[in-house]
């Protein structure tokens, strides 16, 4: 058998890695810094409450709570996410909860952490404001 | 043309006094150019000073400089974190699927029973 040569030709798939690693998050709205204290208040929020939270930062089209609630539907399980659409250029957010959601994070939950997140975002804080919202949530979401 | 300024001193040690001329036309083409060497080096090391520094300056701040800041124009590339986005399931590993999501679903009807939340603006 000389180098190079094949002597077995594996058939079998190999399954695809879960992608960690996103490049297109360095072209997002967040510094580095932001974006690993955003991933770890998703990950702490998630673990606490075994909901799931996601962060959109986008623009969202009009009419945005139409267009937020879309994206929450996309969601593998609505019922059981809170979405945070962020869209900086029209200065909107909108929090989305699911129907189980909605009985552990109430809407008066979401509207005290949306008047700290719009707090920071008025002043340029996109990150920070992330995170305090992230944190008063699964607050008041409590332990599962 | 050529002249001279003279300078009269007194030497101590043969009691004369001695006249020296100095050509000024020459010593002050030297002291001229010497003046001007000087000035050149005096700019130049200020212009390097301001050229390195503004190298750095354009150098090191690049895309990070970019900041958001409320009723300015923000450019960036849409994005939708999850936590543990493997762990979901396909609908959301689609690659380019989060960032085409919030213009291409506006047609679908696709709701869960009832939404909750709180909406705010800044």
């Amino acid at each position: 058998m000389t180098a190079g040569e094949l002597t077995h030709v594996d058939e079998t798939p190999v399954p695809p890695k879960p992608v960690t690693w996103h490049p297109e998050v360095i072209d997002g709205p967040l510094s580095t810094r932001a974006l690993l204290r955003v991933d770890e208040a998703l990950r702490l929020a998630d673990a606490a409450t075994k909901l799931t939270f996601s962060v959109y930062i986008g623009d969202l089209v009009e009419p945005v709570r139409e267009s937020a609630e879309n994206l929450h539907a996309e969601l593998v399980d609505p019922d059981q996410s809170v979405l945070l659409a962020v869209s900086p250029n029209q200065r909107v957010l909108e929090i989305v909860t699911g129907s189980s959601a909605r009985r552990r994070v109430l809407d008066r939950d979401c509207k005290l952490a949306a008047l700290s997140m719009a707090a920071a975002f008025g002043g340029g804080d996109l990150g920070g404001g992330i995170v305090a919202g992230l944190a008063q949530l699964a607050d008041h979401a409590g332990r599962s | 043309m050529t002249r001279y300024d003279t300078v009269t001193r007194y030497d101590t040690v043969t009691r004369y006094d001695t006249v020296t001329r100095y050509d000024t036309d020459t010593k002050g083409a030297a002291l001229s150019q010497e003046f001007v060497k000087t000035l050149l080096i005096m700019i130049g090391i200020a212009v390097a000073a301001y050229l390195v520094i503004a190298v750095l300056v354009y150098a090191g701040g690049g895309r990070r400089a970019k900041r958001y800041r409320p009723g300015r124009p923000f450019a960036f590339r849409p994005v939708w974190f999850l936590s543990a986005p493997e762990r979901q399931s396909g609908a959301t590993l689609a690659p380019g699927r989060e960032l085409t999501a919030a213009s291409g679903g506006a047609g679908r009807v696709v709701r869960p029973r009832e939404t909750g939340g709180a909406s705010d603006r800044w």
